[in-house]
């Protein structure tokens, strides 16, 4: 019994030692994925057309279920929509307490482009396109598909998943564009159509607050999202093993990873950009 | 890939029913499996072990990511809305803007997030485990309720998580918000603390709360029935995992939409 005790307690004071070490060999592993997708865009984008052609329109349209009730970026579409409604009803009530409901249009103008479509649609496209590829490519790893490309010559990582990066990076600006549309959409039917706010009031304060550089700005960050969401997810599905219990596992593990990477990106992209004094001008 | 099931005739008529089978079946078949649940929950005996083990997963698989994406969620709102406050000279204010956005809208839809990115894919992932090694039909042919037996623990289970991670939420919201608003930005710590009560109140938080377990409850049967419903195979678990966040974060929104906008309506909340 006291051996055992003993026993276990060396266990795990090993196991507590040798985490920081397993993390760390963890992140060495998932850089230097990273590093080697990227690295080889040319050669991907060179050699696997078809295959590059078929993931860009598969990304957009989705697979499966998913593209039976519209693909990505429909659902993206629906969720920034949604989103943008309950922007506007919770701005309205906040406005109107301090009676500047009028300045709903400059909520808009401001609060869309530089907080909500990112992270709505960040999420959303971890949600869709992301978690799709990690399904995919663990089903692909646990039946061996994997490995019977690398057995046939053909180099599984540039085949699979730089060409899931160079198609991703493509279609977030369509996606990411309709997204953007669905949070204004949904902001103004709420409240000129829904709460009565006069739409020429509206218009004029979103105008006069609206900046060009805040949605320039906005498509950064959507690539830059669309890169990491796309990476963190083909690692995990790339790396899936334990059967098809471990693929559900992966997917899982994917999306916590991922969601907090879209907010970490988001904020050290909008840092960057915006942390400039002059980044907000009310007026010239 | 293999190719969906197609009608055999060329006519494009007859394809739209197939179609219109495979997305409203799914859907009547969730809310028939809702209300077994909701029946089940009030059917003795309850299973507390169940309920307990379950309770201790999801807050396992939850807390991590909860306090890892509320900072930056919470940094990244803080900063555009003290960047507006120092241009009109209010950065003083930083406090009501911080307690409104926390306490009304990013707590509760940050819960959402957990619930739909971290419980439910975890829940789903688990049960449709269960499924494709048919340790569900098993417990069906012992004569065990799969539904009593663990889809209500794990759906009261990720009620009572989502109830308390909305408050890890607020508490990281408040306090990240006086790191940025204080350290980073100018605000004044006394004034932060003083107007933080501006614009909400205690039913604000009720209501906030409120929202927070009915995400998780909605979470919680989207991962049990998606799982529950997954085909074999390893493509059927990972898609079912990839259904459930999509049909979660589908769900949610508007749900947030309908739950945010009653109580103002009614006048239960707002108008301070």
């Amino acid at each position: 019994m006291a051996q055992m005790g003993a026993r276990s307690v060396a266990e795990s004071a090993k196991r507590l030692l040798t985490g920081p070490l397993r993390l760390l060999d963890d992140l060495g592993r998932q850089a230097e994925f990273y590093g080697k997708s990227i690295a080889w865009t040319p050669k991907a984008v060179k050699s696997y057309k078809t295959e590059q052609v078929r993931l860009i329109a598969e990304v957009g349209m989705s697979s499966g279920a998913l593209a039976v009730i519209g693909g990505s970026s429909v659902i993206t579409l629906f969720i920034t929509l949604f989103a943008g409604v309950t922007g506007g009803v919770q701005t309205f009530d906040a406005l109107q307490n301090l009676q500047l409901e009028a300045l709903g249009g400059f909520a808009s103008a401001i609060i869309n482009p530089r907080l909500l479509t990112p992270i709505v649609a960040g999420a959303a496209l971890a949600a869709t396109v992301g978690s799709g590829f990690t399904a995919q490519l663990g089903a692909m790893r646990v039946s061996e598909e994997i490995d019977a490309l690398e057995v046939i010559g053909v180099r599984s990582l540039p085949y699979l998943v730089t060409t899931r990066l160079v198609a991703g990076m493509i279609t977030i600006i369509p996606i990411f564009a309709m997204a953007m549309c669905g949070a204004w959409i949904g902001w103004k039917l709420t409240q000129v159509d829904f709460f009565g706010l006069s739409e020429g009031t509206y218009d004029h304060y979103m105008d006069t607050f609206m900046q060009w550089q805040d949605v320039l700005y906005s498509f950064a960050q959507a690539v830059g999202i669309a890169v990491v969401v796309i990476l963190i997810h083909t690692y995990y599905g790339y790396t899936a093993s334990g059967g098809p219990a471990g693929v559900g596992r992966a997917v899982g593990k994917a999306v916590r990873t991922s969601l907090i990477a879209v907010l970490a990106v988001e904020l050290a992209i909008s840092m960057a950009l915006y942390a400039d004094s002059d980044a907000f001008r009310i007026s010239g | 890939m293999p190719a969906a099931p197609r009608s055999v005739l060329p006519d494009g008529g007859v394809m739209a029913a197939p179609t219109l089978t495979r997305v409203v079946k799914p859907i009547g078949g969730f809310f028939a499996f809702t209300l077994d649940t909701f029946v089940a929950m009030f059917k003795p005996p309850f299973q507390w072990r169940e309920f307990i083990q379950q309770t201790w997963f999801v807050a396992s698989v939850s807390l991590g990511p909860a306090i890892l994406l509320g900072i930056p969620f919470v940094a990244l709102v803080t900063f555009q809305f003290n960047l507006i406050l120092v241009e009109i000279g209010a950065i003083d204010l930083s406090g009501s803007g911080s307690g409104f956005a926390t306490v009304t809208q990013i707590g509760p839809v940050a819960t959402t997030f957990i619930i739909a990115g971290a419980s439910s894919t975890a829940i789903c992932a688990d049960i449709g485990a269960r499924k494709i090694r048919e340790e569900l039909d098993a417990m069906e042919v012992l004569g065990i309720d799969t539904v009593q037996r663990l889809v209500v623990p794990r759906v009261l289970a990720t009620a009572v998580n989502a109830f308390l991670l909305n408050g890890v939420m607020i508490l990281i919201g408040l306090s990240g918000g006086f790191v940025f608003g204080v350290f980073l930005q100018g605000a004044s710590p006394g004034q932060y603390v003083d107007s933080m009560k501006l614009l909400v109140g205690y039913p604000d938080l009720v209501h906030g709360e409120i929202r927070a377990v009915v995400f998780g409850v909605v979470g919680a049967l989207i991962g049990c029935y998606r799982g529950m419903t997954c085909a074999a195979g390893p493509r059927g678990v990972g898609n079912a995992v990839n259904e459930t966040v999509v049909y979660t974060f589908l769900a949610l929104f508007p749900i947030n939409i309908l739950l945010t906008q009653i109580p103002y309506s009614l006048g239960i909340v707002g108008g301070h």
